[in-house]
């Protein structure tokens, strides 16, 4: 039988031996031969995640549900699998940024928001209350059977309520001494750590101790166990799924929030992240830690299958068969072993959850509110850190004792922690999805937390006051106002799954939901996108090297500055950084000169890691005039993504220029192919208007070369054609020669005053002769006076011959009747040509001035002229600024007409029309 | 330029991280795909039978061998590869440099 100063004894020595553990790993970390600084301790201390709860509880599970202990330990062997990316990025983030705890991460990621940040530690504090209550029960419970066991008082085997008070403020003060030492600017213990190393490896002890003498002492070997489990039906029945409530569906639930716990209960953020040394560390962690959770649970099932054999159903708590079976094998020495290693797996969890918590109860609740409220304005910041802190972590363990007071003997201790599993769930997405994902804003962030939160609360932790009697059941049952839809274990209706099942379901529902769509559909503000985008890209070097970017647009003086540091973590330290950044950017500082901002950066940021980002943020804004973030510090964050943009702009630009300059080039070559085509059909049409003339004159001339004996009239004849033909061909020589002048433009204007009139008379006698072989009248209409213009009286005389020829040329003989008649408008002289000859068709009246556009079918008649006189005439008057055209006449002619710009000084002189 | 522009926006900063000829990252993820598959519904109904196989319960068995095959997967993949000079990577990670 032991004595109870025996296990006090033992039990006081066992933390004294703690305590030295912790002593020398703070003391050569002082001297910078870190114990901690490798993979196996690191893996050692994540063994924190088995408490009371894997120790006692596990058995106690095992026996009244068979393997339904082993998804919390499965999640984490699967969580562990992508470790290897997201915890380490999660690390290399907290180091950037000088993250204390994991409302601080959440906090910094969602711009630095101290709401983000107290809500979360609201939750955490809420959340894991039972979870410390589940220490306290453990402690004391095999405390008390320990205590008690084969005494008369049998009956009180539960736990003391005394023996929990004083177990939680025992443990008060053993985290105060080992947590808030000191503190410290990257808030690392690593005497803590190597504590908590030492104690995972005496609870594996510990419980493999137990195992091995149920195993192979009191039974012969696992399968003498097994066999004779076998025959007991109530354990026959628990080597199934069956007995596990909920099914599949509860391990699957319970396989995701223990997934998610391994990471973002606040213990074991503090140990896999603040607390860790080196982040290849995770490399053999993510093995080597599944792995001491396999050893530990190896002989969970036949510890418990030996307990239900040895005790009769009900007469013992299973939770406890780990204590109580080696006592029954009278092996005392065994027993107290064991209880030491439940003290160890008790004290460790209680510890580093305690000193997370209060830290973030420090700097991501208290701080934001004092330092609004203006309270903080104390000379030495530190002591009242450590004063806020100390403060912390008692009434934490004060909060979980009441709770343990409230509930505690209502429930199994993997019941009570499973409601702290589920609310550390909460945390997931805004984690997860925030180092992933750019988009996911402050405001989703809040939304997500505060719904899931709320849906936990009213899901889980309100029943479980109902059901230990401190509110009505019937708001849990069958739900508020007697509505079964608003019940807490069957919300909206939903049934079929136990209650952890039932509130994952909803409270991950609604966070994720809230979390995306509130993200989606809103805006995120400026500080929120830059830490979103350091927090996603952070492996990506610029944003590294911009970890301390000037982000102040203010002014500071760098003794103010230094002042607020020296007052947050003392002197030395605030000195030795100080020195340590003037050295790093080579310069001198002078009290009174202003602060730069990427000195300021700097200050924030050892800020943070004291007193957390939001509170930093709150603290440096408060001693800058001007404060607002600096835009440019903004651009060069975001650098990237407008780089990016720029880039793209200017690629944009560039091809639209492209596309600019092809579609030019390509008018030019269509223009230039069309000159091409031009000149070809102009040659082709020259050759064959040039042929046709020769062709006639060669053949007439064969036959005057072969027909000596020709009748003289005959061969006069024949000579006339030629000689016409001939004509005709120089004539379109001339023609050629004249057109290919003007189009290119060598051709040598002689502009002067000309009067139109006499122009006019001038071509009308070069045609008479042609008029009068076709007994053709001419008539002419002019103004009195000149009218006079500015041009080339040769190519204008020229214009009008060629009209008026063609207007013979169309006339029937002896009716034909033409009439030229020149005008004037205001400022245009206007010599319009009349014919009533056949006339020319609508479609055709444009194209009689192109270029051998020959009137008639040409393949019918011979045609009439060389196709160039037309196009001569445009050419010429567009030259003098005129324009010419065609009408038609009624009822059959047709007009040409063409104007010309009049000179000044001929407008006055319009006289009335002459007729002759 | 474009060489140094690279340079600076590559993802990576140690080579590590660089998804090399190993695939660390996709081996990871499958073995996580694949391990929540053996260990949840349907295959462990499979199991869920009230049976002694070697005189061990067989769900106890199957999920104790598939736990520890993860465990043995996941430290294969992440094996530390020493010594580094004799890893055909390393000269690859020269020439990239």
């Amino acid at each position: 039988m032991l004595q109870q100063w025996i296990i006090l004894l033992v039990s006081f020595g066992y933390l004294g031996i703690l305590f030295a553990v912790a002593y020398y790993g703070d003391k050569r970390a002082d001297a910078g031969r870190s114990i901690i600084s490798n993979p196996y301790i690191y893996t050692f201390s994540i063994a924190v995640y088995c408490t009371g709860w894997t120790f006692y509880g596990s058995v106690g599970r095992a026996a009244s549900t068979g393997v339904g202990f082993l998804p919390i330990y499965l999640g984490p062997t699967l969580a562990a699998t992508v470790w290897w990316f997201a915890l380490r990025k999660i690390i290399r983030l907290s180091k950037v940024n000088n993250i204390t705890s994991i409302a601080d991460f959440i906090a910094s990621r969602y711009g630095k928001s101290s709401v983000i940040g107290g809500l979360v530690t609201v939750i955490s504090i809420v959340g894991i209350m039972p979870y410390i209550a589940l220490q306290l029960k453990a402690i004391s419970s095999s405390f008390n059977v320990l205590f008690n066991y084969n005494r008369q008082n049998m009956g009180e085997l539960g736990a003391g309520h005394d023996t929990a008070l004083y177990v939680a403020l025992v443990l008060a003060v053993f985290s105060i001494l080992f947590g808030t030492r000191h503190i410290d600017v990257t808030e690392r213990h690593e005497g803590m750590v190597a504590a908590i190393a030492f104690e995972s490896i005496v609870k594996l002890l510990a419980f493999s101790a137990v195992g091995i003498f149920v195993t192979f002492m009191m039974f012969d070997g696992p399968r003498d166990l097994f066999s004779q489990a076998a025959l007991v039906p109530e354990i026959a029945k628990l080597m199934t799924m069956e007995p596990l409530p909920g099914g599949y569906a509860s391990w699957l639930a319970l396989t995701f929030i223990s997934m998610t716990a391994i990471m973002f209960l606040p213990r074991q953020f503090q140990i896999l992240v603040v607390e860790n040394v080196n982040e290849k560390h995770v490399r053999t962690a993510s093995w080597l830690f599944p792995l001491y959770l396999f050893a530990i649970n190896i002989f969970v099932l036949p510890i418990a299958f030996a307990g239900i054999m040895f005790f009769q159903t009900g007469t013992m708590d299973a939770d406890m068969f780990i204590l109580t079976l080696p006592l029954k094998g009278e092996q005392e020495a065994l027993a107290l072993f064991v209880f030491i290693g439940g003290l160890s797996a008790a004290t460790g969890m209680v510890i580093v959850e305690t000193i997370a918590l209060s830290t973030m109860l420090c700097n991501d609740l208290l701080m934001p509110v004092l330092l609004r409220l203006r309270l903080l304005r104390r000379d030495d910041m530190g002591r009242t850190l450590l004063a806020i802190r100390r403060g912390g972590i008692l009434l934490i363990l004060l909060l979980g004792y009441l709770y343990f007071r409230l509930i505690g003997e209502s429930y199994a201790l993997v019941t009570i922690g499973l409601v702290s599993f589920a609310a550390a769930a909460q945390f997931a997405p805004a984690i997860l999805l925030g180092i992933y994902w750019k988009g996911a804003s402050r405001r989703g962030a809040l939304a997500g937390l505060a719904g899931g939160f709320a849906v936990w609360a009213y899901t889980l932790l309100l029943p479980s006051f109902a059901i230990s009697g401190w509110i009505p059941t019937s708001l849990v049952e069958p739900g508020p106002f007697g509505i079964f839809e608003l019940g807490s274990y069957h919300l909206f209706n939903l049934t079929g799954f136990d209650p952890i099942t039932h509130s994952v379901f909803w409270s991950m529902l609604f966070n994720v939901g809230l979390m995306v769509g509130v993200s989606l559909f809103g805006r995120q503000e400026a500080l929120d996108q830059l830490q979103a985008a350091r927090f996603v890209d952070v492996y990506k070097k610029r944003v590294i090297d911009t970890s301390d970017a000037p982000l102040w647009h203010g002014k500071t003086s760098v003794s103010d500055l230094r002042g607020l540091v020296t007052r947050m973590i003392g002197p030395e330290k605030a000195d030795a950084a100080f020195r340590s950044y003037a050295l790093r950017h080579a310069l001198e500082f002078h009290d009174d000169t202003l602060a730069d901002e990427s000195l300021i950066a700097f200050a924030e940021r050892e800020l943070a890691g004291t007193v957390g980002a939001a509170s930093a943020r709150v603290m440096v804004s408060s001693i800058i005039e001007g404060e607002a973030l600096s835009i440019e510090g903004l651009m060069k964050v975001l650098d990237e993504t407008s780089q990016v943009i720029e880039y793209s702009h200017r690629l944009e630009q560039k091809s639209r220029e492209l596309e600019t300059a092809t579609s030019e080039l390509k008018r030019t070559n269509e223009r230039l192919k069309e000159l091409d085509r031009m000149k070809d059909e102009f040659v082709s049409t020259v050759s064959h208007e040039l042929r046709t003339p020769l062709t006639s004159i060669r053949a007439f001339s064969e036959i005057l070369q072969d027909d000596v004996n020709m009748d003289p009239q005959q061969r006069q004849q024949l000579l006339r054609i030629v000689v016409k033909e001939t004509e005709r061909l120089t004539r379109l020589v001339n023609q050629v020669l004249d057109f290919t002048k003007i189009e290119s433009g060598s051709y040598q204007w002689v502009h002067e005053k000309l009067d139109l009139v006499s122009v006019v008379q001038e071509a009308a006698a070069a045609t008479s002769q042609l008029s009068h072989n076709k007994n053709i009248s001419i008539t002419r209409e002019s103004p009195q006076g000149p009218v006079l213009v500015f041009g080339d009286n040769d190519r204008l005389v020229q214009v009008i011959i060629n009209l008026l020829s063609n207007a013979i040329k169309y006339c029937g003989q002896d009716t034909g009747k033409v009439h030229i008649r020149l005008s004037c408008t205001d400022d245009k002289a206007r010599i319009e040509v009349k014919d009533n000859g056949p006339g020319i068709e609508p479609g055709e009246r444009e194209r009689v001035f192109e270029r051998f556009h020959q009137l008639g079918d040409s393949s019918k008649s011979k045609p009439h002229g060389t196709g160039l006189g037309l196009a001569i005439c445009k050419t010429i008057i567009e030259n003098h600024n005129g324009r010419i055209w065609v009408e038609s006449n009624q009822p059959s002619g047709s007009s040409f007409v063409f104007t010309l710009p009049l000179l000044a000084d001929s407008r006055k002189s319009s006289g009335f029309p002459v007729q002759e | 330029m474009t060489e140094s522009k690279d340079r600076d926006v590559q993802p990576y900063d140690d080579e590590e991280q660089r998804p090399g000829p190993k695939r660390k990252g996709e081996r990871l993820i499958s073995l996580l795909i694949v391990g929540t598959l053996f260990l949840n519904f349907p295959l462990l109904s499979v199991f869920s039978k009230n049976y002694l196989f070697l005189g061990f319960p067989v769900l106890f068995l199957y999920l104790f061998i598939i736990w520890g095959l993860i465990i043995g997967a996941m430290a294969f993949v992440l094996r530390d590869r020493l010594p580094r000079s004799s890893n055909p990577t390393d000269t690859r990670k020269d020439k990239d440099n």
